[in-house]
């Protein structure tokens, strides 16, 4: 049998960019089409399994929690053994591009939000600040850097944990200007001069000793690691980062190193607005057709644009004509997507339906659950050994 | 001393009259400034032109006005002009229209077809030409700030979150009223109070035991990115939904609709209601439905209904000052109901003439010919860090009013009111307040977000809707303002 080698993903976000790893390293020939960066400049990059249960309460093991629930309503559960087999594949994905990952947790850990807050989180990069449980710590600000307001995080991060918290509030660096958002931080740390100016600040400023001392997430987009590391030389504590609001730093670092990675393994990108997809073709808005053996649609839903709603509250795909129903609450907005059924159409990521990733925290399972069926779909098993092809399945316009 | 009841363009508007006739008044405002219609209007500085035919009285008054406040609160309109735009086949009306134009001495001039469609992109092709008249913007809250900060700044007093609860007679005469606040009930003594309650001037004068026959009608409008026309434009037919376009800074305002309701509170706009809407305003820009839409929000229309069960579209916008002395025989009680943003200076006026003259205070209007100032400039030199990049609002814009609610913080700041409708920014804004109780914090954040949750909901199509998405991301998984979170 011949392996594909015509794939086409169209979406860059979390879900395109796993599900073309997964085939280039499976041997296939790759084209990645997007018409925008997709959703991880939007947020720190931590890959959750699940957060938060249908009642609201915040999951501990989510692999109990998943033990017989399937990943979207209409699918088998998924067995232990399966779960670990993908975790497993992207830890040595991301360690392989460069993203710093811990093996596969075991259960949640606890993330501090902007405003102090902690929630459940799974696989994080390291420079997340994550802590199984919450202890005392030194929150660090900048003067005018208002993503991160320190004063409100220390006090809420004490308030929920009883922990001791210590704050300070360094200053702004001399090249600054009111227009800086969190990206200028991240390159100024990435400069020399930059990360000479923090560094003296820590050197000048007293830090209470033998406790975590925990930044905004600005800290370098290229050159994290090597800054993580001679700011810990100077505290002599490990030093850690709290994702913020977009510009996100840390799914930027993500998404450069893993693109760098997809193009240096031969990926064919295309920045272009697809029109028409069906399942073995797409149409680009400048008129070209793609043929493919598989199109997988890693779109997004409502924020990705992979689903469009109408004024009347109607909602479609818009490059394949699937109808998605119609809103009558906001909740819907989130649940909206192709159902876990033969829709004829490989869906990866949150273009697929039935789950609130945005309240429930699945975003992360449902990219490794939907990009490893697909493959298998088709007839490729991509467990931990590698690839196996073993025929082609020419899908169905719906 | 007088009390006006209600901070809106009629309230503040009568406070300014009397202030300037060198009557000392307290204005009391339930809630906010501009809390009310006058906050939740479509900003059209009327030429006249959209009541010609229905409602010549009121079209006059807007007229006339239209040319004082320019003179006098330059900073608060934009002169952009307005076209009338003739749509379909209806050559009758436009035949009347340009009569009834030429009787009440409003200037509109022929536009054709061509110019028109070079001026307005998008424009639907039936058009027959248009014509220019004079309409305007009206910064609505830009100029009820101006009428707080001119009536401070002489002398008079407002209260916010203030609501009148009674109002108390000694022989016959006005002598007081009792108002709950916060921090409980309070009584202030007056010889005169003037119910300028907008919408909920029927409820008012049950206080003073003399039932007004209101007719209350709400209007929903849709706010939308980009400034899609670059000055006011209607379509010339008999007052309608969805038939006016309001520039705005940025963006643009398609209102209104015109639905009958009994209560004064406005009702929490739907999809349905957005829809309808859109469907109107296609037949001036069929391709409307494209049109990034950022929120919804309603208002409701205080009309004075002398003669009840006539539809809102038929009953006068002009206005009435009833004098409870004369009707009930409660001498100091006045009225002021009915009425347009437009007319205010003109229905304070004459608010203004009953009062002084029941006071036996001889003194003429001033109103017409004194400009209303703008107070400092909040803006500092030094470089301040940007809190809502959609409006460019800084930290020092902010901290110069950090002492205020966070209703009155989006008005004077227009922070949060952007595209991403605060996503970004409201926790950002928030934590510059320096909270030290984190459940009030929570508290306030929520309800901002619910706050504006309400309007962009029913305007969740298109782009909007990923806008949404991202918000409910942001809060859900970046911020962890979720139930559960609050519930660890
Ligand atoms: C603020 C925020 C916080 C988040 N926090 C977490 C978290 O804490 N944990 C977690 O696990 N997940 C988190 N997520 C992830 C989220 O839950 C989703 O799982 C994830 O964003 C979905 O990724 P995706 O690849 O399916 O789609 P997207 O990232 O939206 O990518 C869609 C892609 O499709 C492209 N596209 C769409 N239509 C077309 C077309 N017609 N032609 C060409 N290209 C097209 C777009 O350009 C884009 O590149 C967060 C997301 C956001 C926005
Ligand atoms: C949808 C819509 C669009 C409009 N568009 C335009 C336009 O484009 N141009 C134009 O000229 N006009 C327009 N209007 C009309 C105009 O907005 C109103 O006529 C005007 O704002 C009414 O102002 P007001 O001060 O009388 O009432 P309000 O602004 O409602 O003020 C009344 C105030 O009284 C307060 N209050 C109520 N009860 C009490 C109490 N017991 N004690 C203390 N305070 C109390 C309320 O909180 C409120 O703030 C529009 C109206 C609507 C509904």
């Amino acid at each position: 049998m011949q392996p594909f080698n015509r794939i086409i993903v169209v979406g860059r976000g979390p879900a395109g960019l796993y599900a073309s790893a997964l085939a280039l390293s499976y041997g296939m020939g790759v084209t990645l089409i997007a018409d925008g960066v997709g959703t991880l400049p939007l947020w720190g990059g931590h890959w959750d399994f699940v957060t938060t249960d249908d009642q609201g309460s915040f999951v501990s093991d989510p692999w109990a929690w998943w033990e017989n629930v399937p990943p979207v309503p209409g699918a088998e559960p998924v067995t232990r053994a399966e779960w670990r087999a993908w975790w497993g594949t992207l830890v040595r994905l991301w360690d392989a591009i460069g993203i710093p990952v811990d093996d596969t947790p075991r259960r949640n850990r606890w993330l501090m939000t902007p405003l102090g807050t902690l929630r459940p989180v799974f696989l994080t990069p390291k420079w997340h600040w994550i802590q199984e449980d919450p202890g005392a710590v030194t929150v660090v600000g900048f003067r005018d850097f208002l993503d991160f307001p320190v004063a409100v995080a220390a006090h809420t991060y004490a308030q929920e944990t009883g922990a001791s918290v210590h704050t300070v509030l360094l200053d702004r660096p001399p090249q600054w200007s009111s227009g800086w958002q969190a990206l200028h931080w991240a390159w100024y740390f990435d400069s020399e001069s930059g990360r000479n100016w923090l560094l003296a600040q820590l050197e000048a400023t007293r830090f209470e000793s033998r406790r975590p001392v925990v930044f905004p997430q600005i800290l370098g987009v290229d050159r994290t690691e090597t800054l993580l590391g001679a700011m810990e030389n100077v505290l002599e504590v490990p030093v850690a980062e709290v994702p913020l609001t977009p510009p996100a730093i840390g799914g930027f670092r993500i998404q450069r190193r893993w693109e760098r990675w997809l193009r240096r393994r031969g990926l064919r990108f295309i920045h272009g607005h697809v029109t028409t997809a069906t399942p073995t073709s797409v149409q680009l808005h400048d008129g070209r057709v793609l043929e493919a053996d598989v199109v997988v649609l890693a779109t997004g839903g409502v924020l990705g644009g992979g689903i469009r709603i109408q004024a009347d509250g109607s909602a479609h795909d818009p490059v394949t004509g699937v109808s998605m129903g119609r809103l009558s609450a906001p909740h819907d907005l989130g649940v909206l997507g192709y159902p876990a059924g033969e829709t004829g159409m490989a869906v990866v990521g949150r273009q697929l339906g039935g789950r609130d990733a945005d309240r429930q925290g699945v975003g992360g399972a449902l990219i490794l659950w939907s990009v490893h069926r697909v493959w298998r779909s088709v007839g490729i098993q991509t467990n931990q050994e590698g690839v196996e092809v073993r025929g082609r399945i020419v899908g169905r316009v719906p | 001393m007088v009390v006006v009841i209600g901070g809106g363009a009629s309230g503040l508007g009568v406070a300014w009259d009397l202030t300037l006739r060198g009557i000392p008044v307290t204005v009391v405002e339930a809630e906010e400034i501009g809390a009310g219609t006058s906050g939740r209007f479509h900003g059209l500085l009327h030429s006249g032109g959209r009541y010609v035919i229905s409602d010549p009285v009121s079209a006059r008054q807007c007229h006339e006005e239209n040319r004082i406040l320019r003179r006098i609160v330059p900073t608060a309109i934009e002169d952009t002009g307005g076209y009338f735009v003739a749509v379909g086949d209806d050559t009758a009306y436009e035949e009347a229209w340009r009569k009834a134009m030429d009787q009440a001495g409003i200037p509109a001039v022929f536009v054709n077809r061509e110019v028109l469609a070079a001026r307005l992109p998008g424009l639907n092709p039936e058009q027959r030409g248009g014509y220019w008249v004079p309409d305007a913007i009206l910064e609505g809250f830009r100029l009820l700030y101006l009428l707080r900060d001119n009536v401070m700044s002489h002398g008079g007093t407002i209260l916010t979150h203030s609501r009148v609860v009674a109002v108390h007679e000694h022989n016959g005469c006005v002598s007081g009223v009792t108002l709950r606040t916060p921090e409980g009930l309070r009584e202030i003594a007056c010889s005169a109070v003037v119910n300028a309650a907008g919408p909920w001037a029927g409820e008012v004068a049950r206080l003073f035991e003399d039932p007004l026959p209101m007719h209350l009608a709400s209007g929903v409008m849709l706010l939308f990115a980009h400034r899609r026309v670059p000055v006011v434009v209607n379509r010339l037919a008999y007052p309608g939904d969805g038939d006016i376009l309001v520039p705005h800074g940025e963006t643009v305002i398609l209102g209104t609709t015109d639905v009958h309701q009994p209560y004064p509170e406005p009702p929490v706009p739907t999809r349905d209601d957005v829809a309808a809407l859109i469907a109107r305003g296609q037949l001036l820009f069929p391709e409307m439905t494209e049109w990034r839409a950022l929120r919804a929000f309603a208002g409701v229309r205080p009309l004075y209904a002398s003669q009840h069960g006539a539809s809102s579209r038929s009953v006068s916008r002009d206005f009435a000052v009833v004098d409870h002395g004369a009707r009930v025989g409660f001498a100091g009680a006045f009225s002021l109901v009915g009425g347009k943003w437009t007319t205010f200076r003109l229905m304070a006026e004459r608010t203004g003439d009953a009062v002084a003259q029941f006071l036996g205070i001889q003194a003429a209007c001033r109103t017409a010919e004194t400009p209303l100032l703008p107070s400092q400039s909040t803006r500092r030199g030094s470089p301040s860090p940007i809190v809502c990049e959609c409006e460019g609002v800084t930290a020092d814009d902010l901290v110069a009013w950090i002492s205020s609610s966070p209703e009155e913080w989006r008005a004077r700041t227009w922070w949060a009111m952007g595209p991403c409708q605060g996503t970004m920014c409201v926790h950002r804004g928030l934590a510059l307040t320096a909270p030290s109780d984190v459940s009030e914090w929570r508290r306030q954040l929520k309800w901002v977000r619910e706050e504006r949750e309400r309007g962009f909901w029913p305007a969740a199509y298109g782009d909007n809707a990923r806008e949404f998405q991202l918000q409910t991301a942001v809060r859900y998984q970046t911020l962890g303002e979720g139930e559960a979170h609050a519930a660890l």
